[in-house]
């Protein structure tokens, strides 16, 4: 059966979309930017989608810094988070700048931040920044908005939180204590490909440097983006030193769940998420000290 | 539907499921602009809407209603070829030519933005645009030669 739908609906309200889905239910998808979806399409895997919902004409393109954290529109492209000073000059939400900007520019103009998150895939780059940030989805819905966890996003390849009539709205990200900074990197073989593995970080520094609280969090390395919890909790309260790092990232492979595929190993993988936690760890520390 | 191509409006069916890409090429017969592999892998179907690169292949044409599109063929002015064209040609950026209309408009996409990008924004704004014969190195002397012109 070929891709071949019978209408392209151009919402212009929260609420046409959600009677959309509720009538076309599994035979509609929700276009953002449309990056993922069309991959998707060339590789022949949704050829039951008869109607296509595009919803970047809404008023859902934002970035709203408030006392009590940031609110990004779901269909804020990529490239607006990429510039936006209140992300790459701060210190705790840089990641999602980072997570923003490495991917080849054709998909920084078109792809959106809920696009990344809602499709579902542990190779794309917010996943990971999803938990190391903890964000909360809002989504929308028949029975009216609610907030999903970063932590209960997400449920296995393609599979969200997100029910088949609920669509994402926006996200929300807390504020974070002051010396607080999160970095977000992805190892590549080629600039163009999806990362070999990826990892984002957020760590918050206390008294003599110790950690308050730090999070880790892998893509590329299961069937959903992981946290490395051990190495988290090696970390924290301690001082954020060269050797502690050492000693903390050796713990990382037993957290992930990496496969053999054609980017590298399931055994590399292994290996290159403790180097890339290193690197991340450092920086974070070199952000916040100096 | 209405399209917006090179400064030209174009007043044509487009079926749901049909590419910025099949529009270009298969109804207007705007055969510079490329097909790839069709899926984001390549670059090759390069082109600007509104000023931005995109993947022609990844935009349903009914997305580009009320937007500018601009191929490679809306370049030339007064016909002479558009300066980064030029330097392509003068470079030897150009090989089998299958993924020069995408390179030429990434480059002209980041000269609109910054007119004096620094070798590794050259590089960065290619990352998206493959090319399997010249190597990029032709393709990156050419777009910074067309910025001292």
């Amino acid at each position: 059966m070929a891709f071949k739908p019978d209408e392209y609906i151009c919402a212009r309200r929260v609420e046409e979309v959600v009677q959309a889905l509720t009538a076309y239910k599994d035979q509609a998808a929700i276009l953002a930017g449309g990056t993922v979806f069309h991959e998707l399409v060339a590789k022949g895997m949704v050829p039951q989608i008869k109607k296509l919902i595009d919803i970047s004409r809404l008023p859902l393109s934002y970035i709203s810094d408030r006392p009590d954290g940031l609110r990004i529109g779901a269909t804020t492209r990529l490239a607006e988070l990429r510039d936006a000073s209140v992300l790459k000059d701060s210190g705790a939400y840089r990641a999602i700048a980072e997570a923003a900007s490495i991917l080849p520019v054709q998909v920084v103009e078109m792809g959106t931040v809920g696009g990344n998150i809602c499709a579902g895939l542990p190779i794309l780059n917010f996943p990971p920044v999803v938990l190391a940030l903890d964000f909360e989805m809002k989504v929308t819905g028949p029975g009216g908005e609610r907030s999903i966890p970063g932590g209960d996003f997400y449920l296995d390849y393609f599979l969200t939180g997100i029910q088949p009539e609920e669509f994402l709205v926006e996200v929300n990200v807390p504020k974070f204590p002051e010396r607080s900074v999160s970095v977000f990197q992805a190892f590549k073989i080629l600039s163009l490909d999806y990362p070999t593995i990826s990892i984002a970080v957020r760590v918050t520094l206390g008294k003599n440097d110790a950690c308050r609280e730090v999070r880790i969090a892998f893509g590329s390395v299961g069937r959903v983006p992981l946290r490395a919890s051990k190495a988290e909790n090696r970390l924290m309260d301690r001082k954020l030193d060269e050797r502690i790092i050492d000693q903390a990232i050796e713990a990382i492979p037993g957290d992930i769940n990496p496969i053999n595929d054609l980017r590298a190993t399931a055994e590399y993988r292994k290996e290159i998420s403790k180097v890339l936690a290193r690197d991340a760890l450092m920086k974070a520390r070199e952000q916040i000290t100096g | 539907m209405k399209l917006d191509v090179n400064g030209q409006l174009h007043d044509i069916p487009v079926e749901a499921h049909e590419t910025l890409l099949d529009v270009l090429r298969n109804r207007l017969g705007l055969t510079g602009t490329k097909q790839g592999c069709s899926g984001g892998g390549c670059g090759a179907c390069t082109v600007l809407l509104d000023g931005r690169p995109v993947y022609s292949c990844m935009v349903f044409a009914a997305r580009a209603e009320g937007m500018k599109v601009t191929t490679i063929e809306g370049l030339a002015q007064n016909g002479e070829i558009h300066p980064i064209q030029r330097a392509f040609i003068d470079h030897g950026a150009v090989q089998c030519g299958y993924c020069t209309p995408g390179q030429i408009l990434s480059a002209k996409a980041l000269l609109d933005k910054n007119p004096s990008p620094s070798e590794s924004q050259v590089k960065e704004a290619i990352v998206g645009n493959l090319c399997r014969c010249t190597g990029y190195v032709k393709i990156v002397k050419a777009i910074l030669a067309a910025v001292r012109t």
